[in-house]
């Protein structure tokens, strides 16, 4: 008796916080769409310490009265969903109402607030109020919150270096600004401008203020809509890659979501247009009914559920794999290798930029013309709007070569206009080309109007041949089955026995007729003649595994593998010497290829010197 | 440890344990050759783990004398490099010396070699096999008995238990049987003195290398078998092989029993047909052939690939009984299958197109074997 009691709220905030309030980087989250979901169209952050020792978010958006603003720090107060329906149709970032009662019962929280009315000033400590007063009239909302974690030391002993905490913040703000390229954000550490965006609601100026002017230009725009969604952004050409998958950024209706099946939708997109274990850079916003989206899976709502995910992930990769498609093209040299291409990180940018503090930099662009400081009246460093990103800067300074690319005519001085048609990459085809010779019997030279292009003779037989194996894989009989003497028997786990029961007509187009055996297990009797000898257990497994994950059998895709490894030992190789009517009639096959740029692999095809390149490594343009 | 050998009897019995040593092995002195040397002889073995081979090199033969043994003792010298050292040794006479640490000396006319030997207590064990002999078998027949089984194993590792032969003493017969699900070898071999009941599952890769260091002969190899190692014990020759674990299926009631079409056909010139058609079978249809009977006297073999073209060709048979018959089978299977018979008159048993068929030998019925057909429609 008495051993259990209601804990008061103080303690149940300080709980429900460690959940939603993890690091600085989760305070930034809360406040900033906040800030969205009151409409602010300038939001600015200003952080000390990567926010452990102050997070400022200032918003010009609709503000609060003195009532909702006490109200606001009591938990599950929200003003965004006020019945069970809201909660099926949240057109909103936030909705639990408990983001501001958990990081106040975490620390020191300054709030002034003003919906044009009335000014409002309210503190609290560790989730009690201690203060009210009225504050200047400036519409929007002004929110400081100070010493995070100060009463929680557990919490602030397991915080990482400042540059991680810092690193995550950067990185939650890129994705904010790309996923509302309207709202104009404005990242500041310590003086330093991070990351600021104007807000014009061109998602390619967001990706140039994020990733650099040089990436940004080889982006390339898609589009695809069902009946339920609409997807839309950009993503970067096949020579643009990355190691890992942190720069495939979804938004679900504006929400940046993981969502690993549709990364990999990416991904089944980019298949054989990217070398192994490289991923793109992507911006992949989603839009559509609320009520096909569920985002009440986790307190950080990072996770989603999405109705009819099949179609999407559908409409996801055709989406993608046409605007490749149509924009894949020789890739046209460089003189900067690619080591010294700009940071595409601003999180580095700043590193640098903090590293050596005099030089007075601040790590990205600003156009001087829209100047954020009119949203921060109360703050004081007013940064410095002149400055130049070193490695952004260098690229568009120092390197002007990259200028007369007829389709990256989009630089600082133009941004105004740019609108993305004009940005859009042509589908241009494959170049009429003249054989000019081999160089160590391995690459092909060959020149057409716009300059000269090095082919490698093994790639681009390659890529001629997969394309006739791939095909060739998929038209096997499998109308001719051998009978076996003793079946072959193929256990699954309950639920995947259960789906596969209900998909064995799947199956049967590829010729395996799996018979049930038991609750859990199947057996069959007879298998494709086609099936590789010995190998027979493993083609059924991986046919059945194509089914459970994608509900329908690829056969092609199966011997994918095999049909790379048959095109790759079937063509020529390095050290071949060619005649030339021998080179003129790979380029005639390569010119016939599906996808002439890159081999099976993912690795180029060919490379396009362009007149201009030339021009310019022999300095008759200056 | 000192002693004086004719080369070619040395390389006789390293080239027989080489063929258990694999240069990949996960306990390194594996890759190496122990040599046991006593008055009486020398021995050799090699081992991968799965096979161990042990010859015996005496010395003296007939009375001639083959080693010279001043010391005795034992080493573990590198298989490979000791092999082709002794193999290109100048003179057929080499003296071999081992001091203290293992530093072995071969010498041979004017070529002298220095190898760095290692611990011979490091070498496992021998199996430990101790039980009584099972059966003898001439070495001959025993080779016959491999090569008519063996072929059809499993390559395939999903079902470990099929890439051995089924060995069954029973009822005084030896019976063996490979299946890799696909079609069936079966030989069955009365034997003198069979007495105890006993079944193993011995690995196809160990069958396939004793069968190349047997030599023809009608000597008596002896047969022992524990629960996990067989034994084969010829003159100067221990064989052992680990045995496969599982159970093997029953497959004699796979085994029709009646049959509705009965072809007689001389199996030399089915091979040379089947051989033929298959060049246009497609690859990666697995070689599939047709096989029609036509009258009572033809039979047709027959295949077809719409990218290259097809072949037809007509056969006589001895005799053709039952009803008509369209079948389809790996031309693989077949050609395997009419080996292991070895030209002689086939006699061909069906039941239907989609029913496994067998082969058997029209002299003698120890023989048989089973294809399973190809369904085409």
């Amino acid at each position: 008796m008495g051993r259990i009691r209601l804990m008061d709220e103080p303690l149940s905030n300080k709980i429900a916080a460690g959940e939603v309030v993890e690091r600085p980087a989760s305070v930034v989250k809360e406040l900033v769409e906040n800030a969205l979901d009151a409409g602010g169209m300038k939001i600015e952050v200003l952080l000390e310490e990567a926010g452990l020792l102050r997070v400022q978010v200032i918003d010009d958006g609709n503000g609060m009265d003195s009532e909702d603003a006490e109200l606001s720090f009591a938990r599950h107060a929200t003003s965004k969903i006020s019945n069970e329906h809201d909660l099926f149709r949240i057109r909103t970032l936030g909705f639990r109402g408990e983001a501001l009662a958990s990081i106040a019962s975490v620390s020191k929280v300054t709030l002034s607030t003003s919906d044009g009315t009335v000014g409002t000033r309210i503190q609290a400590d560790g989730g009690r109020i201690t203060g009210q007063s009225a504050a200047a009239l400036r519409k929007g909302t002004d929110i400081s919150v100070e010493q995070l974690f100060y009463n929680t030391p557990a919490r602030l002993k397991y915080m990482k270096t400042l540059q991680t905490e810092l690193g995550h913040i950067i990185d939650l703000m890129n994705r904010f600004a790309l996923s509302r390229p309207e709202v104009a954000f404005r990242l500041v550490h310590s003086g330093k401008v991070l990351l600021e965006t104007a807000g014009s609601g061109d998602i390619r100026r967001v990706l140039a203020d994020i990733y650099g002017v040089q990436t940004a230009r080889k982006m390339i725009p898609f589009e695809g809509a069902t009946h339920d969604y609409r997807v839309s952004g950009f993503i970067s050409l096949p020579e643009i890659t990355r190691a890992n998958k942190n720069y495939v950024s979804i938004f679900v209706n504006g929400r940046w979501v993981k969502h690993y099946a549709a990364v990999r939708a990416i991904q089944k997109a980019y298949h054989t247009y990217l070398p192994i274990e490289r991923y793109p850079i992507a911006v992949i916003r989603i839009e559509g009914d609320p009520y096909l989206t569920d985002v009440n899976v986790h307190p950080s709502k990072q996770q989603i559920r999405l109705s009819k995910e099949a179609e999407l992930l559908r409409l996801i990769e055709e989406a993608v794999k046409s605007a490749i498609r149509n924009a894949v093209k020789a890739p046209v040299i460089e003189k900067k290798p690619q080591q010294r291409q700009p940071r595409r990180d601003a999180q580095l940018e700043f590193w640098k930029a903090a590293s050596s503090p005099e030089e007075n930099s601040i790590p990205v662009q600003t156009p001087s013309d829209k100047p954020a400081g009119q949203v921060t009246g109360e703050v004081e460093q007013a940064p410095p709007s002149s400055g130049k990103l070193p490695s952004v800067g260098e690229t568009a300074s120092s390197y002007p070569e990259a200028e007369p690319e007829p389709v990256g005519g989009w630089s600082e001085g133009d941004t105004s206009d740019g609108e993305s048609g004009e940005l859009r990459e042509e589908a241009k085809p494959f170049p009429e080309l003249e054989v000019v010779g081999q160089v160590h019997g391995t690459y092909i030279v060959a020149q057409s109007k716009d300059g000269f292009y090095l082919i490698d003779q093994h790639a681009a037989q390659e890529r001629i041949k997969y394309e006739f194996y791939r095909e060739k894989a998929g038209e096997v009989d499998s109308s001719e089955r051998q009978t076996l003497l003793l079946p072959l028997t193929f256990h699954y786990s309950r639920d995947e026995a259960y789906r596969l029961r209900h998909s064995l007509d799947l199956l049967h187009s590829s010729g395996v007729f799996l018979e049930e055996f038991g609750d859990t297990s199947f057996i069959v009797r007879e298998h494709p003649a086609w099936f590789p000898e010995g190998a027979e257990q493993e083609t059924i497994e991986g046919l059945i595994e194509q089914v459970l994950t994608d509900r329908k059998t690829d056969v092609k895709k199966l011997r994918e593998e095999a049909a790379i490894m048959m095109s790759c030992k079937r063509s020529i190789k390095a050290n071949h010497f060619l005649q030339k009517h021998e080179m003129e009639r790979l380029l005639a096959d390569l010119k016939a290829a599906d996808q002439p740029y890159t081999c099976p692999h993912g690795r180029p095809v060919i490379i396009h010197f362009t007149s201009y390149d030339l021009e310019k490594m022999f300095k008759r343009v200056m | 440890m000192k002693f004086e050998i004719m080369r070619d009897r040395l390389l006789d019995g390293l080239s027989d344990v080489m063929k258990a040593v694999s240069s990949k092995t996960a306990i390194p002195i594996l890759t190496g050759v122990k040599m046991d040397v006593s008055a009486d002889g020398i021995s050799l073995t090699g081992s991968d783990s799965d096979i161990t081979i042990q010859t015996f090199i005496p010395a003296e033969e007939d009375g001639k004398e083959i080693l010279r043994v001043s010391e005795g003792g034992s080493i573990v010298l590198q298989a490979r490099v000791f092999g082709e050292i002794i193999r290109k040794l100048p003179t057929n006479e080499v003296e071999i010396e081992i001091n203290r640490n293992f530093q072995t000396h071969i010498r041979s006319g004017k070529s002298e070699f220095h190898l760095i030997g290692l611990d011979p207590l490091d070498y496992p064990q021998l199996p430990d096999v101790q039980e009584e002999e099972l059966f003898s078998i001439p070495a001959d027949l025993l080779k016959t008995i491999i090569r008519e089984t063996v072929f059809a194993v499993s390559t395939s590792e999903t079902r470990p238990v099929l890439t051995g032969v089924h060995w069954e003493v029973k009822d005084g017969e030896l019976v063996c049987v490979a299946t890799d699900s696909h079609r069936l070898a079966r030989r069955k071999t009365k034997l003198q003195s069979l007495q105890e009941e006993h079944s193993a599952v011995i690995p196809g890769r160990s069958l396939n290398e004793l069968n190349k260091i047997l030599h023809d002969s009608a000597d008596p190899v002896e047969v022992v078998m524990t629960s996990q190692q067989v034994l084969f014990k010829s003159r100067n020759i221990l064989f052992f092989s680990r045995l496969l674990e599982g159970n093997y299926p029953d497959t004699s009631r796979l085994i029709p029993s009646e049959h509705k079409t009965q072809v007689t056909v001389n199996g030399r010139a089915l091979l040379q047909a089947i051989d033929r058609a298959s060049l246009l079978a497609r690859e990666e249809r697995n070689n599939i052939v047709r096989f029609t009977t036509n009258g009572s006297e033809e039979v047709e073999v027959s295949s077809n690939s719409p990218e290259i073209g097809k072949v037809e060709e007509q056969l006589a048979a001895g005799a053709i009984e039952g009803e008509e018959l369209k079948i389809s089978f790996s031309a693989k299977f077949m050609m395997d299958a009419l080996k292991a018979i070895d030209g002689q008159d086939v006699v061909i048993q069906f039941t239907g197109a989609m029913r496994p068929f067998i082969l058997r030998s029209a002299l003698d019925d120890s023989i048989l074997q089973l294809i399973l057909p190809v369904r085409t429609y």
